[in-house]
């Protein structure tokens, strides 16, 4: 007999319940807080420079006369869509041609793993960064995104392939064969549902792919510097010399905001996946 | 002269585990797959662990075997086994690096169900042989180990391009002949088989249990043998014990066994069998066994049993010998006693 | 009795690739044919050790293989060319099942969605409360009921149960052959017999054929009326059970009843003794008689040709033994 994982016991193990409270309150924090301010925090020079945390500064200010409380928000917000759309268009391309490839005749499968492998091999960070450095003038927060996203979705697809591939020889497709289904019932009624748990942590995989991409590439510079992202407070923080001049807060702010939002949208996904799929899990007995 | 001293090569001594598990988080639960097992096994004899799916007999295996790695733990009793030279060791109280290198392959070997968890998949069969010898220390000419192993496979039925050639290969049922000619390289006195013909067919299953049976014959060794397979049993035991759902209920010799078997259990087991040439209606069991982690109170067979009584339902049955090497484990027999 | 009221495997042959690129082709069915009159409800047995092609026969019987030459014919029509509700009508008049009914069934559904998609898209029954009771009677038939499988999934149930409920799942389309591969074979001693009886059943109470795959020649021994024995991808010998378990005429068939053990430890010592089998692809390429490097009776022509069926005392045999080594 198989032990049954009821969601209320999701909705209240701690393990489940704080990541999620820390991550909505990080939402409400980056999204709608911003909302409520009247001054565009990036701007220089309207706070006093390089006060740590206190009262009227909860998070310190930066040499560059920023109030990081303020600041710390937006660029997380923006980080966010950033590797959001990465992963939105990530995920649909590969979720495409994963699919296509793993359903379709031997020539057009070959034709489109040998463009995924291509994809694969392409190195990432080192084309960001040059497209970033040259066309920064045209670059918007989502278009970043959408750059990342089109570079990165030559794993992921091979995934699907994969998944796809070896779903399509288990039984219980003939059961849905016989039971009626058309092909196109069958892909989602059968398909879908692993898919889906694939693809729901390849949108966590992806956007902490492209959180790291967009930080590197922030702090070598190949971004748009005016944007407040995490990745260029880091890199004005770090050009400014903050650990020298002791202006820790201005480092160690941004990141512990950025960790904390990687965590717990990661520790979610993790519990949520154990929860759906647990009843797929062969018990003994 | 001629005093028959039976030597016990393996005690038993009411043996208690099972495998602790921890589900999505927290919950820990016991899965309680072995109860209170008893048994012994004589010098020169083939015993048998009867028993189907979910009733332990792989659990009891491998901590038998002294593979008692978490999850699976051992609560109480021990497993004593005579070695070559005459001690006495505990199996379950050794440790598991003391027990590779001196207890597996040399005083007790293990024959599994899938070959494939023997046989490294990357290296050629005769690599694997040397490994083995490599591994306890054995130098041995490489030419001597050829000359070995063309003798040994020719013995099994098998061709000569065995032995350069990779497990995948090979056939399953090459492979288990394969695996047998391992576990039988330094001689060990117990042979450990745990249903090591049901992943083949009926005609290599034949040559396989011929082939342990002929060794076992002319090395004078000891065998344990589980299977679910009643035909199994007839064909090789000598003696057989009858698990179900963590206990032994029954034990006896084989002739005994299917001709009067005595535990409910055996009975419905032994009235379900096929046999050649007969198309009568057969009568199985209903119900499912028991789960390992509830299980029912008192005697765990009760909720299938055509003849339980309300003892039965509450206290566990003792052991009680009928005669010598004959249990059963049923509150009918105890007035018999 | 109608002219085309039967199942007909007609010069079935069936191809796959290996080596480098898979380039090279061996036959995996050669030739098979075979004749099942539908008139007459019957349990027909495909028995053959792993590697005989007895379940890519069934594959190709379902229609879900194609084979490269020869053709399945269903009461006149050749199956693989059926379309649309054709197709669907084929879909209602055979239905399988499996061996592992873990894996028959997806885990992440609900076990009675499938019941009801059968219900909705083969039996065509729109009504709600209808298909329940239709479900429900079917279900009963197994021993079980709607009740007892509403809202689970697969792993709720226990083995026997499972094999059940696919059992009904494929009863409630009314199909007239039921294809069962293997489908005791992973289940234990005590339940195995319960199924088999359900499988009695469907022939005497429902008037069905079933054909069951097995390398279990017991059970097919116990349920099966015709046996057909299959080694390496041919037919070699098929006929009545009891005739082909009493006096088999292909060696290979003497050789199979013969290492049948038997649950009674009196004749252990009567089992003679058995050659082992060679390394599979060779013998999968020879170009006659699969069995011909472990015939105790093989001579040249075996190996170079496979022999015509020929019937000896109504048991059809394909053996060259029979036909004085001469064509």
């Amino acid at each position: 007999m198989a032990y049954v994982y009821r969601f209320k016991e999701l909705a209240l193990k701690p393990k489940f319940l704080l990541p999620l409270i820390i991550f909505i309150s990080l939402i409400l924090y980056s999204f709608i807080f911003p909302q409520m301010i009247a001054i565009n925090p990036g701007r220089w020079y309207y706070a006093p420079p390089a006060l740590p945390p206190s009262l009227t500064y909860p998070f310190g200010t930066t040499s560059m006369g920023q109030d990081l409380f303020l600041l710390v928000p937006v660029a997380l917000r923006n980080t966010i869509i950033i590797s959001f759309v990465a992963a939105l268009i990530s995920v649909f391309i590969a979720w495409a041609v994963g699919s296509i490839a793993a359903l379709s005749t031997y020539v057009v499968r070959a034709i489109l793993m040998t463009l995924v492998d291509i994809i694969c091999v392409i190195p990432g960070l080192p084309l960001l960064m040059v497209i970033f450095y040259t066309w920064r003038d045209y670059l918007t927060i989502p278009l970043i995104g959408v750059i990342m996203g089109l570079i990165g979705w030559g794993f992921p697809a091979r995934a699907v392939y994969a998944i796809l591939s070896s779903l399509r020889q288990r039984t219980f497709v003939y059961t849905s064969y016989f039971s009626g289904l058309t092909i196109y019932k069958i892909v989602i009624k059968d398909f879908i549902p692993f898919l889906l748990r694939y693809l729901m942590i390849n949108i966590v995989g992806t956007m902490t792919w492209a959180i790291g991409n967009e930080v590197t590439a922030s702090i070598f510079g190949a971004m748009k510097m005016e944007e407040a992202t995490i990745g260029t407070i880091i890199h004005w923080a770090m050009y400014y010399q903050a650990i020298l001049l002791g202006v820790w807060w201005w480092l160690a702010i941004p990141i512990i905001f950025l960790v904390a939002f990687v965590l717990s949208l990661y520790i979610i996904m993790v519990e949520i996946d154990k929860y759906i799929f647990a009843r797929a899990r062969v018990t003994w007995g | 002269m001629g005093i028959e001293m039976i030597r016990d090569i393996l005690t038993v001594n009411n043996l208690d585990g099972g495998y602790e598990v921890f589900i999505g988080g927290k919950r820990r639960v016991f899965v309680h797959a072995v109860d209170n097992v008893s048994l012994t096994l004589h010098d020169n004899e083939v015993l048998g662990i009867a028993g189907e799916s979910g009733c332990g007999k792989s659990t009891l295996a491998k901590m038998i075997y002294g593979a008692i790695i978490p999850p699976l733990i051992v609560r109480s009793g021990n497993i004593s086994l005579s070695t070559k030279n005459g001690d006495i060791v505990e199996l379950n109280k050794l440790n598991i690096d003391e027990i590779r290198k001196k207890i597996w392959w040399l005083e007790i070997s293990y024959i599994p169900q899938n070959s494939m968890n023997v046989l490294n998949p990357l290296k050629r069969i005769k690599d694997q042989f040397i490994n083995i010898f490599k591994y306890h220390g054995i130098e041995i000419d490489r030419n001597e180990i050829m000359k070995y192993l063309k003798d040994t496979l020719s013995i099994l039925g098998l061709p000569p391009e065995v032995i350069n050639a990779y497990p995948h290969q090979l056939s399953g049922g090459m492979r288990q002949r394969v695996v047998i000619a391992l576990s039988l390289l330094f001689n060990p006195r117990t042979v450990l088989a745990d249903e090591p013909t049901t992943a083949v067919d009926v005609v290599t299953q034949r040559i396989i249990l011929s082939l342990i049976k002929e060794w076992r014959e002319n090395n004078k060794s000891s065998l344990i043998l589980i299977s679910h397979d009643m035909s199994v049993h007839a064909y090789m035991d000598d003696r057989v014990a009858i698990m179900y759902a963590g206990n032994i209920v029954e034990v006896g010799n084989t002739f005994d066994i299917f001709k009067e078997p005595l535990h409910p259990y055996t009975r419905a087991l032994i009235e379900s069998l096929i046999r050649k040439g007969d198309k009568s209606l057969r009568k199985g069991l209903t119900g499912q066994p028991p789960d390992l982690v509830n299980p029912p109170p008192g005697c765990r067979f009760h909720p299938r049993c055509p003849y339980a009584m309300d003892i039965c339902r509450s206290k566990e049955p003792p052991s009680i010998s009928l005669d010598k090497d004959r249990y059963v484990r049923c509150w009918l027999y105890t007035n018999i006693r | 009795m109608s002219v085309n009221n039967n199942l007909k495997v007609e010069d079935v042959t069936k191809l796959y690739g290996y080596g480098l690129l898979g380039l090279k082709k061996f036959k995996a069915l050669d030739n098979i044919t075979l004749n099942i009159d539908l008139e007459k409800p019957k349990i027909v047995v495909l028995a053959g050790e792993t590697g005989s092609g007895k379940t890519t026969l069934l594959r190709i019987i379902m229609g879900v293989i194609k084979p490269e030459i020869g053709r399945v014919l269903y009461k006149g029509y050749d199956i693989h060319r059926l379309k649309g509700s054709m197709a669907k009508w084929y879909r209602r008049e055979v239905q399988p099942i499996f061996q592992d009914p873990y894996e028959a069934f997806n885990p992440l559904r609900r076990i009675d969605s499938y019941f009801y998609d059968t219900a909705k898209n083969i039996c065509e029954i729109r009504d709600r409360n209808e298909s329940e009771y239709r479900i429900d009677e079917t279900l009963k038939f197994v021993g079980l009921s709607l009740d007892r499988i509403s809202g689970k999934y697969p792993h709720e149930f226990s083995g026997g149960e499972l094999q059940r409920i696919s059992i009904a799942r494929a009863l409630l389309t009314n199909p007239k052959i039921l294809l069962a591969d293997e489908p005791v074979s992973m289940l234990d001693a005590t339940l195995r017999v319960g199924i088999l009886n359900i499988l009695k059943n469907l022939k005497e109470k429902l008037n069905m054929i079933v054909i069951y795959v097995t390398h279990d020649l017991s059970t097919a021994y116990y349920i099966g009326d015709d046996i057909s024995i299959m080694y390496r991808g041919t037919l070699v010998e098929y006929g009545p059970t009891s005739k082909v378990y009493q006096e088999p005429k292909h060696p290979y068939t003497y050789a199979l009843l013969e290492s049948i053990l038997e649950p009674d430890p009196a004749i252990r010592e009567r089992y003679p003794s058995i050659k082992p089998s060679a390394l599979e692809l060779k013998e999968f390429l020879i170009a006659g008689c699969r069995y011909a490097n472990r015939c105790p009776y093989a001579r040249d022509i075996c190996w170079h040709k496979l022999p015509p069926f020929i019937e000896v005392d109504g048991i059809n045999v394909r053996c060259w033994k029979y036909l004085n080594y001469k064509e």
